[in-house]
C-alpha cells in the first residue's frame, strides 16, 4: 500500500476503438447505439478505461481513486483497518440503497454519497459535464434491466 | 516562429497535447533555421502618372518590437548613396535582413548599369533584373515579398510585385506582408471597383458594373492611410508609422504619417 | 463519462500527424499586474516583510490594500480578436482575478472556482479567504498538468488581511507585494521594479499599475488597447473599466458609404404585412404591456 498523492503516469501507448463491451449480447463486438447511444455510458464495463491515448485522460480517470486510496491508507495507519472498512461499508450501503432512473441522472453520485466523500460543498467539471448530454433517452426496458441487474 | 523568441509559456500555444501527436519517426530534429519574420505590411498603387509606395515602419520579432522606425521602402539606382535622383522604389516585407541584402544587391546592379550605359535603368528593365536576382536564389530564397514601383517609358505609374523566388507581374495595386490579406480585399473594392455596380443601370444580372477610372493622387493617399489604419487596428505586427513614397515624373516625395503604437 | 470529453483526441492526433493544423484558441496574450500598497498610512510597514527590518510594526494600524490591472486586447495568432475584452474576473466580492493565457481557460477556471468558493463559504459560514481561492486554483490547475492554460493574478481582502498571488498553469504559485503575468509581464515588471514602494496612496498605486499596464500595451504586441483597474479595499471593490483609453480608433479620412443600388440584387420577393401570417404566427399585443419588467 503506497501513499501516492497523484496517479502514476500510466498513459496508454496504444489505443483501440473496438475493444469496448458496449455491444448487444446477441451481437458481440458491435457497438449497440440503440442501447448505449453515441457516447460511452458509465455502466459500460469499459467506462473506467480511458477513451483516448491523451496523457491527461488516464490521469483524471484515476485521480479520485488515487486520492481515496491515500485517504484510506492514512486512516488505516492511524486507526487500524476498521476505519477504512467502516467507511467503505457506509459508502456501499448508500450506493446500493440509492436508485434513480437514468433519465434523472441515475449514474451520478447521490447527495448521501457526496456527503460521505466530503464533496457536498464542492463543484467540479464532473458536476458540470455529467456526460449524459450525448446519451440517448433510456427506455423503460433499459431502466428495469438495470434496476434488476440484468444488464 | 514567435515561440522562438518568447520567454513566456503563453506563446507556446493553447496547450493542446500536440507533442503527443504520433510522429513519423521517433526522434526530434534540431537544426539552424536561418529565417525569421519581422512582420509589417507594404502597399503599392499605380496611377495614370504617379505611383504610391507605402509601408509601416514597425520591425518585430515574435511579440517584441525591435524598432518603430525601420523603413521597408528603399530608393534604388540613384547616382549617389543618398539616392537624391533615384526614380525607382523597392519595398520589401518579411525577413528584414534578406530585404536589406536584396536592396543592396539591386541597388549595386542599378548603379553598375548606370556606370556602364551612362543612363538610369528603366523601371521595366529593373523589374526584370529583380526577378532574375530572386530566381538566382531559388533553393535558398530571399524570404521577402518584394514590390517595385516606378514610372514607365510612357510616363504611367507602374507597380511590379514578386513572390520570394522571382515570379512577378505588373499590377495596379498590391498589398503584401502581415496585413496584406486584410488590405487586399479593400483595394479590390476601392481601387478596381470590384463588386460595385452602377445604381439603376439594370435589373438583376443586367446591372452594369461601376465604370473603372484611374484614381487621382489625393484619392490614393487617402486610401493608403485608411488601409493602414484599418490593418493597424486588427494586426498586432502593423503600426507605429506609415512611410509613403509618391513617385512622379518630377521625382520622389516622402511622407511620414502616424499609426497606432499599441 | 463525466468530466471532459476526450473522445475525439485520437482522431485529432491522427489528423494532426497528417498535417492538419490544430484549431487556434483565442488567447489573451496579455499584460496583467497586481500590487499591494498601504493606502497612505503614515507608519512605515510592509504587508510582506521583504527584509525583517522593514516590518517595524507587527500590528499595523490599518491593513494594506491591493489592486489588479489588465490590458484589454485578445488575440488569435497575429490578429486582434477583441479590442476591448475584460480580463478582470470576479471570484468573490472582495477577491478578484486577472487572467492571461487561453481566454476560455481563464474564463471557465475563474467561474468554477468562484462557484466553489461560494459553496465553501456557505458551508463554513465564513467569508472566503484569498489563500483558499489560491489553493483551489493551484490544485485544480495542477490536476490538469498545464493543459488548462490559465495564468492568473489573484488579489483580495479577507478577515486575515490583504493578499496577492500569482498562479501558473502548471499549478505553481507566488506571493509577492507586486506581480505581473502574461506576454507583457517583462515590460510591466520593469515599471514595478523601478517605482514600486509600500508607501503609496490609492491614487499613486492606480497610477503605478496603469503605467505598468501601459508599458505592456506599448512594448508587447500581445497586449494593447485600454487599461482596466480594480481596487480592492476591506470596504468595497472598485472596478475601473477602461480607466485609460490611449488607443482610440482614428477616424477614416473619407466616407465609404455606397450609393443605394451598388450591390446587385438578383432576386426580390416582397411579403406584405397583411400576408405575413402565412409565414409566422402573429399575436396582437396590447400597447401598455410593452414596457419591460425590470427590477427597480
Amino acid at each position: 500500500m503506497s501513499l501516492r498523492i497523484v496517479p502514476e503516469n500510466s498513459k496508454a501507448t496504444s489505443f483501440s476503438h473496438t475493444n469496448r463491451t458496449t455491444s448487444a449480447p446477441s451481437a458481440p463486438g458491435v457497438h449497440d447505439t440503440l442501447r448505449h447511444g453515441v457516447a460511452q455510458s458509465p455502466f459500460d464495463a469499459a467506462a473506467g478505461k480511458p477513451s483516448s491515448a491523451h496523457p491527461l485522460e488516464a490521469r483524471l480517470k484515476s485521480w479520485e481513486a488515487t486520492q481515496e486510496a491515500l485517504r484510506m491508507e492514512t486512516l488505516r495507519r492511524t486507526y487500524g483497518i476498521a476505519e477504512p472498512v467502516r467507511r467503505g461499508m457506509e459508502l456501499k450501503i448508500v450506493r446500493d440503497g440509492e436508485w434513480r432512473p437514468l433519465a434523472l441522472g441515475g449514474g451520478l453520485p447521490s447527495v448521501h454519497e457526496d456527503i460521505l466523500k466530503g464533496r457536498d460543498d464542492m463543484i467540479s467539471w464532473e458536476d458540470v459535464y455529467t456526460g449524459d448530454e450525448m446519451r440517448g433517452v433510456p427506455g423503460v426496458h433499459d431502466e428495469m434491466e438495470r434496476k434488476l441487474k440484468m444488464q | 516562429m514567435a515561440a522562438m523568441f518568447s520567454q513566456n509559456p503563453l506563446m507556446n500555444g493553447p496547450h493542446y497535447a500536440t507533442t503527443d501527436a504520433p510522429k513519423t519517426n521517433n526522434y526530434r530534429e534540431h537544426r539552424f533555421y536561418p529565417y525569421t519574420d519581422n512582420g509589417g505590411t507594404t502597399l503599392a498603387i499605380s496611377g495614370a502618372d504617379f505611383t504610391v509606395m507605402a509601408g509601416d515602419t514597425r520591425h518585430t520579432a515574435g511579440y517584441s518590437i525591435n524598432s518603430r522606425t525601420e523603413p521597408k521602402l528603399f530608393k534604388i539606382g540613384g547616382t549617389t548613396a543618398d539616392q537624391h535622383d533615384a526614380t525607382i522604389v523597392l519595398s520589401v516585407c518579411g525577413f528584414a535582413a534578406d530585404g536589406n541584402a536584396l536592396r543592396d544587391q539591386l541597388d549595386t546592379i542599378c548603379k553598375i548599369y548606370r556606370y556602364r550605359h551612362g543612363k538610369a535603368m528603366t523601371a521595366n528593365a529593373c523589374a526584370k533584373r529583380l526577378s532574375t536576382i530572386l530566381y538566382g536564389k531559388r533553393f535558398f530564397p530571399y524570404y521577402v515579398h518584394a514590390m517595385l514601383g516606378g514610372i514607365d517609358e510612357e510616363g504611367k505609374g507602374v507597380v511590379y510585385s514578386y513572390d520570394p523566388v522571382g515570379s512577378y507581374e505588373r499590377e495596379t495595386c498590391r498589398a503584401g506582408g502581415a496585413g496584406g490579406s486584410l488590405i487586399m480585399p479593400f483595394l479590390d473594392n476601392q481601387v478596381n471597383f470590384k463588386n460595385q455596380y452602377a445604381p439603376g443601370s439594370g435589373v438583376g444580372h443586367d446591372l452594369q458594373e461601376r465604370e473603372r477610372r484611374p484614381l487621382l493622387l489625393n484619392e490614393v493617399e487617402t486610401l493608403v492611410k485608411d488601409a493602414f489604419d484599418g490593418a493597424a487596428e486588427r494586426h498586432i505586427e502593423v503600426g507605429d508609422a506609415l512611410q509613403m513614397f509618391i513617385l512622379t515624373k518630377d521625382g520622389i516625395e516622402e511622407k511620414i504619417l502616424p499609426l497606432k503604437k499599441d | 463519462m463525466p468530466g471532459f470529453d476526450f473522445s475525439n483526441y485520437n482522431r485529432n492526433a491522427a489528423l494532426h500527424a497528417q498535417g492538419m493544423p490544430l484549431p487556434k484558441a483565442t488567447s489573451t496574450g496579455t499584460t496583467i499586474v497586481g500590487c499591494i500598497f498601504d493606502g497612505g498610512v503614515v507608519v512605515r510597514f510592509s504587508a510582506i516583510p521583504l527584509r525583517p527590518s522593514m516590518n517595524l510594526f507587527p500590528h499595523p494600524i490599518k491593513p494594506p490594500l491591493s489592486m489588479i490591472a489588465a490590458d484589454t486586447r485578445a488575440t488569435s495568432g497575429p490578429i486582434v480578436a477583441d479590442k476591448n475584452c475584460e480580463k478582470l474576473h470576479y471570484i468573490a466580492p472582495q477577491i478578484w482575478c486577472a487572467g492571461a493565457g487561453t481566454a476560455a481557460d481563464t474564463e471557465f477556471t475563474t467561474a468554477l472556482i468562484s462557484s466553489q468558493l461560494e459553496l465553501h463559504a456557505m458551508s463554513t459560514g465564513r467569508k472566503p479567504r484569498v489563500v483558499t481561492c489560491m489553493t483551489m486554483l493551484k490544485q485544480h490547475l495542477f490536476r490538469y498538468q498545464g493543459h488548462i492554460g490559465a495564468y492568473l493574478v489573484v488579489a483580495g481582502v479577507d478577515p486575515t488581511g490583504t493578499h496577492l498571488f500569482t498562479v501558473h498553469a502548471h499549478g505553481s504559485t507566488d506571493k509577492l507585494p507586486y506581480v505581473t503575468m502574461g506576454s507583457g509581464s517583462l515590460a510591466a515588471m520593469s515599471v514595478f521594479e523601478s517605482k514600486w514602494k509600500a508607501e503609496l496612496t490609492q491614487e499613486e498605486a492606480v497610477e503605478l499599475a496603469s503605467e505598468a499596464i501601459l508599458a505592456g500595451i506599448w512594448n508587447d504586441l500581445g497586449s494593447g488597447s485600454n487599461v482596466d483597474v480594480a481596487v480592492i479595499t476591506p470596504e468595497k471593490t472598485t472596478l475601473k473599466r477602461n480607466l485609460i483609453k490611449p488607443n482610440e480608433k482614428v477616424p477614416k479620412q473619407q466616407s465609404y458609404k455606397f450609393a443605394r443600388g451598388t450591390t446587385a440584387v438578383l432576386n426580390e420577393k416582397i411579403i406584405k404585412k397583411s400576408e405575413i401570417g402565412r409565414y409566422v404566427s402573429v399575436q396582437e399585443v396590447p400597447l401598455e404591456s410593452d414596457k419591460m419588467e425590470v427590477d427597480s
